[in-house]
């Protein structure tokens, strides 16, 4: 081979290498990013989501969380969580005795050969013991994760990636958080990142860190308590993009970078915003 | 008086031939537009379908590289309403700038494959 081929290939791997940085320098990169930012924030408050950013609107929040709207979906996931299927079997033959499991989701199944996220494991969890699968968005699905969230309140984020697939449903995330999209040529970083603590219209945007910490959550606009692809629809949606199917393998893995980004965070959900 | 009544059926022949013709002509006019127009619309109905099936494959290719917009949605169902209306200009017009957004999203499908590296923090 000659010199020049190797050169080439030398620097093709380089590139190569430079492209696909690893999940853990990214999130790292990431962290660095927001300390420049806010210097005077502790970046363990980004789990407050943009409340770590915005004083008036935190001690609006925290008037919210004073009763918050959450706690009837809580307890009504309660109540489903501790139904048994009609096998007399129930979510903890799943899950374990403990249900506060939230923290190791989103998950790469390795025998699947995709990520699952918290709403698909329980409907895995359903349809393995003769149940129907529930609809992805609102209602019980949303009521029992958000039970299971807040029994998982106070524990740390903990997603592996620790396949070559993994890598590559991560970097499918990555991808796409990245990306300009819709008619308004917008990615979703540009919002929470470039632009984050700005404010659009009404809202200020709040930062990428943290951003899984606290779902399902209520939002005043729903009225309800929905998961976060119902957000990531409607993120899609305002910039003018067709939205994806839930817990499509395309918001799965969006879901699975995102989440990996807050690693080791504390989770304190469900939460409620306006 | 022989002559005379030849002379009157002449006349009335040549008249009676006039009118005909005039008949004929007014009869023909409007059978010919009706048909142009006929013709311009099953041109223009063909012309239609022609786009709105490009409309449709470009639609499916910006979904497929996962860079549909929502306006091409909306122009390509405002296109098969106008058509059922049988305003077949809007209907065309529609699908027309149905496959000009679509391109426009392809591109940005394209320009993205690069581009986001960018973006994220180093």
């Amino acid at each position: 081979m000659k010199w020049t081929n190797l050169i080439t290939l030398l620097l093709a791997s380089m590139m190569v290498a430079s492209v696909q940085a690893d999940p853990e320098t990214d999130r790292q990169a990431l962290r660095d990013f927001y300390q420049q930012k806010f210097p005077d924030i502790d970046l363990a408050e980004f789990k407050n989501g943009v409340y770590a950013i915005d004083s008036k609107m935190r001690e609006q929040w925290l008037e919210m969380e004073d009763f918050p709207a959450y706690e009837i979906a809580i307890d009504e996931g309660e109540e489903l969580y501790n139904t048994p299927f009609a096998n007399g079997k129930s979510y903890a033959d799943c899950f374990g005795d403990d249900p506060g499991v939230k923290h190791n989701y989103p998950m790469f199944d390795q025998a699947r050969g995709g990520v699952v996220t918290l709403e698909v494991a329980i409907n895995q969890c359903r349809k393995e013991h003769g149940e129907a699968a529930l609809p992805w968005l609102v209602g019980e699905l949303a009521e029992i994760s958000a039970y299971m969230a807040y029994q998982s309140r106070g524990k740390s984020i903990d997603i592996k990636i620790d396949s070559p697939e993994a890598i590559a449903a991560y970097d499918d995330g990555e991808q796409f958080y990245y990306t300009r999209r819709g008619q308004l040529n917008f990615e979703c970083s540009g919002c929470h990142q470039q632009n984050v603590g700005k404010m659009l219209r009404a809202e200020r945007t709040s930062p990428t860190l943290g951003h899984t910490t606290h779902w399902p959550v209520y939002r005043g606009r729903w009225q309800y308590v929905g998961n976060i692809q119902k957000r990531f629809q409607e993120c899609n949606i305002q910039v003018r993009a067709v939205p994806f199917e839930a817990q499509s393998e395309t918001y799965r893995n969006l879901e699975y970078f995102l989440t990996y980004m807050s690693n080791g965070m504390e989770l304190n959900g469900p939460g409620s915003r306006r | 008086m022989k002559i005379l009544w030849i002379s009157g059926l002449i006349i009335l022949s040549v008249a009676a031939c006039d009118s005909q013709e005039k008949v004929t002509e007014t009869a023909v006019e409007p059978a010919v537009a009706e048909v142009a127009a006929v013709v311009a619309v099953v041109t223009q109905t063909q012309d239609f379908a022609s786009l709105m099936q490009q409309a449709e494959d470009l639609y499916m290719q910006t979904k497929v590289a996962k860079h549909a917009w929502l306006i091409n949605l909306d122009r390509i169902k405002d296109a098969r309403l106008a058509a059922e209306k049988g305003d077949m200009d809007t209907a065309v017009a529609n699908a027309e700038e149905a496959i000009k957004l679509s391109r426009l999203a392809l591109n940005q499908a394209e320009s993205e494959k690069s581009r986001w590296q960018a973006r994220v923090p180093q």
